[in-house]
C-alpha cells in the first residue's frame, strides 16, 4: 500500500521533472521493499505508463527525455554497481544509424539501463557496412535501431538482408519518427518490432530475453 | 466563391478566410527538385539555374500554388560553422553539433547572412524565381525557429539540458538565434520571397509540455514573428499544436502548419476565420499511397477544413520524401482540382 502512494507520487516527480524528489521517493521506496522489486514493479511500470502517455500525446519529449535521465540516475546512484538487476544471455547493441539526431538512442539507452540491462552503444552516424560487421564481430543478439529520416529507415533492409545472407541470426527492434508515422514500415524493412516509444522498446526487449531464457 | 485567376489570387483569397476557386495545394518540393532534373542532390543545390529550373517545372506539373525556395534545413546550421552531409537519396542533414553545452553566455555571435555562400545561394534562388514568375504565385523563404535550430547547434540532448539547468546560457542562445533568424527572414523578404514558413517543431508539444512552452518559448516566437514582414506561416513540422493553439495563433502568423496526427477538424473549429490552416498529408504515407489513398486522403481534409476558405493542402512536414512517386503527386493535384471547387457542395450534410 505504502510502495503505491509513493509510486504514484514517484511518476509525478517525474512528470514534473522534479529531480531532487523523485530521488527523495526513490529511495523512500527502496526502503520498503527489495531492489529488484524496485526496478520491476516500480521503475518499469511508471516508466511504461509514461512512455504510453507520450504514444497518447499527452507527455512531451522533453518530460520523457528527463524522466529517463533521473531513472539512469537512480540506477547509477541508489543500485550498488555491479548488482545483477537482470539475469538473460542475450547481447544487445544500440546505434543511431547514419544520422546525428541522437535523442531516440539516447531515450532508449536511458529507459534500458533503468530497467536494468546492459548493451553496447555504437553511437550515432554509423553506416550499414559498420553495423554489420560489428554486430558479428560482438555477437550481438538484439539490436536497436534509431533512424531520424525515412530514407535511412529504408536502409533497415540492406542489414536485415546482409545479416541474413551471412547466416548471422540476430533479432532487429527499429524506432523513430519514419516508423511512428507509417505504422507498417516496420515490416517493410524486415524488421521484428518497432519501439513507438522508449518505454515499448524495453517491454519489446523483456519479452524477447524471457524467450531466450525459456530456450535456456 | 471568389473567382482566381492565379494561384497568387487564390493563396490571398483563402488567407482573408474567403472561399477561392479552389482549395489551394502547397506541395513541399525541395529536394524533389534534383529527382526532377534527374541530377545529384548536392550538384543539384550547389547553383540557384537548377533550383529554379526545377521549381518552375514541378510547380506547372503538379498543379502547385506555390514556389519553394527552401533548399533543407541543415543550411541554416552550415550559416553557424557546421558541416552538412549529403545523402545521395534524402535531404543534407547536419552534421556533428557545433556548440558545446559548457560554452559560455554571451560568446555566442550570429553569422552574417551575407558571409555564408550557402544561403546567398537560396537568396540568389529567390531573385531569379521572382524576375521568372513575377506575382503569379508566393514564393516561399524559409527559417528555422530561434528555439528549434539549437537542437541542430547542440544536439537535442544537450540542448534540453541547457534549457533545464542554465537559463542564462540558454537565454544568450536563444538572443543570437533570433538575431539571425529574423536577418535570415527579411532578407529572403527582400529577395522577392512572398512569405515566410516559421519553422518550430520545438515549440509544439510533442516536444515541450504547454508550460514550458508557455514559460519559455510563446514569447520568443512572439517578438520573433513581430520583427518578420508578413505574411508568417507558424510551422510545427509534424508535432502537435492543439494544446498551445492559442497561444500560437497569439503570436501572429496568418498560417500554421499542423501535423497529420491532430485533427484538422478540430484545429478549424478553434481556426476559423482566425488563421489559416496548411497540412496536413502524412508525408511518410504518401511513400506509399495508392491514387485512391491519395485522393482519399485529399477529400477528408477538404470536407473537414474547406468550408469557408483558410486551408492550403499540403504535407504536415514541409518537406515531401524523394521516395514518393510522381503519380502520387499527380492524383493529390486531381484531387484537390476534383474534390477541392468551390463551393463545396457535396460536404454538406443532406
Amino acid at each position: 500500500m505504502k510502495i503505491e502512494l509513493y509510486k504514484g507520487r514517484f511518476k509525478k516527480a517525474l512528470l514534473d521533472m522534479n529531480k531532487d524528489e523523485a530521488l527523495h521517493l526513490a529511495r523512500k521506496i527502496l526502503s520498503t521493499c527489495p531492489l529488484q522489486d524496485f526496478v520491476g514493479y516500480v521503475l518499469v511500470d511508471v516508466l511504461e505508463d509514461i512512455g504510453i502517455r507520450w504514444e497518447q500525446g499527452t507527455v512531451s519529449l522533453a518530460q520523457i527525455y528527463i524522466c529517463g535521465k533521473i531513472c539512469e540516475q537512480i540506477v547509477d546512484e541508489i543500485i550498488p554497481p555491479g548488482h545483477g538487476l537482470k539475469s538473460y544471455k542475450q547481447r544487445i547493441a544500440i546505434a543511431t544509424l547514419l544520422d546525428y539526431h541522437s535523442l531516440g538512442k539516447r531515450l532508449v539507452a536511458s529507459f534500458l539501463k533503468a530497467s536494468g540491462y546492459t548493451f553496447i552503444d555504437y553511437g550515432c552516424g554509423i553506416d550499414e557496412e559498420t553495423i554489420i560487421e560489428k554486430v558479428q564481430q560482438d555477437k550481438i543478439d538484439i539490436l536497436l535501431i534509431s533512424t531520424f529520416l525515412y530514407p535511412t529507415a529504408l536502409k533497415v533492409k540492406s542489414i536485415r538482408d546482409s545479416l541474413d545472407k551471412a547466416g548471422y541470426k540476430i533479432r532487429i527492434l527499429v524506432g523513430g519518427a519514419p516508423f511512428r508515422f507509417d505504422k507498417s514500415l516496420w515490416r517493410q524493412v524486415g524488421a521484428d518490432a518497432m519501439g513507438g516509444c522508449a518505454s515499448d522498446a524495453v517491454s519489446i526487449i523483456n519479452i524477447w530475453v524471457e524467450e531466450g531464457n525459456q530456450d535456456d | 466563391m471568389i473567382n482566381a485567376t492565379t494561384s497568387m489570387d487564390r493563396v490571398l483569397t483563402t488567407l482573408n478566410h474567403r472561399e477561392p476557386d479552389k482549395v489551394p495545394l502547397f506541395l513541399p518540393l525541395s529536394v524533389y527538385g534534383a529527382k526532377e532534373l534527374g541530377m545529384d542532390i548536392k550538384k543539384y543545390f550547389s547553383d540557384p539555374k537548377n533550383v529554379i529550373e526545377a521549381q518552375i517545372r514541378m510547380t506547372k506539373k503538379y498543379n502547385n500554388d506555390c514556389y519553394y525556395g527552401f533548399f533543407y534545413a541543415a543550411i541554416e546550421f552550415s550559416a553557424w560553422g557546421g558541416e552538412i552531409i549529403f545523402p545521395k537519396d534524402s535531404p543534407p542533414t547536419a552534421g556533428e553539433p557545433v556548440l558545446k553545452r559548457n560554452a559560455v553566455p554571451g560568446t555566442i555571435k550570429p553569422p552574417d547572412v551575407g558571409d555564408s555562400k550557402s544561403l546567398l545561394r537560396v537568396l540568389e534562388t529567390i531573385q531569379g524565381l521572382k524576375e521568372r514568375i513575377g506575382n503569379s504565385a508566393p514564393i516561399i523563404g524559409v527559417v528555422i525557429s530561434p528555439t528549434s535550430l539549437p537542437i541542430m547547434q547542440m544536439g537535442f540532448d544537450n540542448y534540453f539540458d541547457t534549457i533545464l539547468e542554465r537559463p542564462d546560457f540558454f537565454k544568450s542562445l536563444i538572443r543570437a538565434n533570433q538575431e539571425f533568424c529574423i536577418q535570415w527572414a527579411n532578407a529572403q523578404l527582400n529577395a522577392g520571397a512572398t512569405a515566410i514558413t516559421y519553422f518550430d517543431p520545438f515549440s509544439s508539444t510533442s516536444m515541450v509540455t504547454k508550460d514550458m512552452y508557455n514559460k519559455m518559448l510563446h514569447n520568443i516566437a512572439k517578438e520573433t514573428l513581430q520583427r518578420i514582414r508578413e505574411p508568417i506561416a507558424f510551422h510545427l513540422a509534424s508535432g502537435s499544436c492543439i494544446p498551445i493553439i492559442e497561444g500560437i495563433i497569439d503570436s501572429g502568423p496568418d498560417v500554421v502548419g499542423i501535423s497529420c496526427h491532430e485533427d484538422i477538424g478540430q484545429l478549424k473549429s478553434i481556426c476559423r476565420d482566425r488563421v489559416t490552416l496548411l497540412g496536413n498529408l502524412n508525408g511518410i504515407e504518401m511513400c506509399s499511397w495508392t491514387r485512391q489513398d491519395s485522393e482519399a486522403a485529399v477529400k477528408s481534409i477538404i470536407k473537414k477544413a474547406g468550408a469557408g476558405g483558410g486551408l492550403i493542402i499540403s504535407d504536415n512536414h514541409g518537406e515531401i520524401p524523394l521516395q514518393v512517386s510522381e503519380e502520387t503527386l499527380m492524383a493529390v493535384g486531381e484531387a484537390v482540382n476534383k474534390w477541392g471547387r468551390y463551393p463545396l457542395t457535396w460536404t454538406e450534410v443532406h
